[in-house]
């Protein structure tokens, strides 16, 4: 089971952080980390990020010798799954996608 | 005779000197507004108009000026207008009273770099304040929209509500520096040798935060909150006209607060000098863009506060600190000093 980190928010601050303004505080360093830090941008027309030739998106799909691929971890944040265990959800689109009629 | 003539020129050029810089620098805010946001939630900012966008406001402008002037049906046509000067003149006018630096010497003639010396410059700078809300006010009555004229109804209880936290938080660094005069004020921390912020945090903190509500800044921008109102007073305005409002609160507003608030609170031009004869002007100009990075900084990090919150915050709870602040200050001084 993935371990789902929840953060508890109360109705009002606490006196120490409403007279400090830690909430501020807080929120100000989280901005200052994000100016020190180099832009994420992609300036799209002058440079383009080239995917691998046959990429058409991460699958955490089980795989055949048991080991869980690294592009696992894509999809960690998303679904819940047993490890080991195969998440083929029978959509086909595998099956759409392969150029030799081989799969089923 | 040669007196009088004398101080008409040197008034003269220090009129055209403070509004070109003042203006020039008010666009160029805009420039420095944007990259400085970009980079503080990872993006860039402008970069394409000129090196690292540089010309971007010069396109901004002329953009600006070159749409069609639309005025929409059912406006009071006077006030519409009225309503750009009466934004902008004040927001000019609080420069008046900004010290730029320590008086020097021209032909023998003391030369105090501010345009008018007076000794009710404090006062002078709450009065225009107060006088920036009437653009807003005349802004939303005139353009007969109901976002405009409901945003321009929370700024008039904004400002209401905060100048006269401002006021009593200002009143404690004039008990103790005995002057309205901003000369007196700084001279008086440079005579003592230590800035008032070390004396009246929590007046400093009171302050920041009239001047983020005046100047409409978040978390206090409720009279443009964007996703309920568009954007406020300035609905109806199209072209340079829609320009000038934000040139005139956002950016003009706000560096003469912290210019005021350098010399309140952070001693004004003192400094070590270390920048030969010009270091009182770069130490002052120092201070004020610090203050003007924090407030940039401020606004683009937090959220905004319900209107009903802003003005509840202001009466609630800064007011009675702001007069136990003064009666403390007061007391300090009587049997102190």
């Amino acid at each position: 089971m993935i371990k789902i980190k929840r953060l508890r928010r109360d109705d009002s601050l606490g006196p120490l952080e409403s007279v400090l303004f830690l909430d501020f505080i807080k929120g100000l360093t989280i901005t200052m980390k994000n100016l020190l830090r180099k832009p994420v941008t992609t300036q799209y027309p002058k440079e383009k990020i080239t995917p691998p030739k046959r990429f058409r998106g991460k699958h955490g799909h089980f795989v055949y010798d048991g080991q869980e691929p690294p592009s696992l971890k894509a999809i960690e944040g998303f679904m819940s799954f047993e490890k080991g265990k195969s998440r083929c959800v029978a959509c086909y689109m595998c099956q759409t996608a392969c150029p030799m009629p081989t799969l089923f | 005779m040669n007196d009088i003539i004398f101080t008409a020129i040197v008034t003269a050029i220090k009129i055209l000197v403070v509004l070109a810089v003042t203006l020039g620098l008010g666009a160029y805010l805009t420039w420095y507004e944007r990259k400085f946001a970009g980079h503080l939630q990872a993006r860039r900012g402008p970069t394409v108009v000129g090196p690292f966008g540089l010309l971007q406001p010069l396109a901004d402008g002329l953009k600006l000026m070159t749409k069609a002037p639309i005025i929409p049906r059912g406006v009071d046509i006077k006030l519409y207008y009225m309503a750009i000067m009466m934004a902008l003149v004040p927001a000019i006018m609080l420069f008046a009273v900004v010290p730029f630096g320590p008086s020097f010497k021209i032909l023998g003639h003391e030369v105090k770099p501010i345009v008018a010396n007076l000794n009710i410059a404090i006062l002078y700078l709450f009065a225009m304040g107060s006088m920036a809300a009437y653009g807003t006010l005349f802004a939303g009555w005139a353009s007969n929209s109901k976002y405009a004229f409901i945003g321009s109804l929370r700024k008039a209880a904004l400002i209401v509500s905060y100048e006269v936290v401002l006021g009593f938080a200002a009143l404690s660094v004039i008990l103790l520096a005995g002057s309205m005069n901003v000369f007196d004020i700084v001279n008086a921390q440079i005579k003592s040798g230590v800035w008032y912020i070390v004396y009246q945090p929590v007046s400093f903190i009171l302050f920041l935060f009239c001047l983020l509500a005046e100047s409409g800044r978040v978390p206090f921008d409720i009279q443009e909150a964007e996703a309920e109102l568009v954007t406020g007073y300035n609905v109806e305005y199209g072209g340079m006209k829609f320009g000038i409002f934000p040139l005139a609160e956002w950016y003009l507003n706000v560096l003469a607060l912290c210019a005021i608030m350098a010399v309140l609170y952070f001693g004004g031009w003192a400094g070590p000098h270390i920048f030969g004869p010009f270091s009182g002007f770069i130490w002052f100009l120092a201070k004020t863009f610090g203050l003007l990075f924090f407030v940039l900084w401020v606004h683009w990090t937090l959220p905004r506060y319900q209107a009903k919150d802003v003005v509840e915050f202001a009466w609630k709870y800064l007011l009675p600190i702001s007069i136990i602040n003064l009666i403390g200050t007061a007391f300090f001084i009587y049997f102190k000093g």
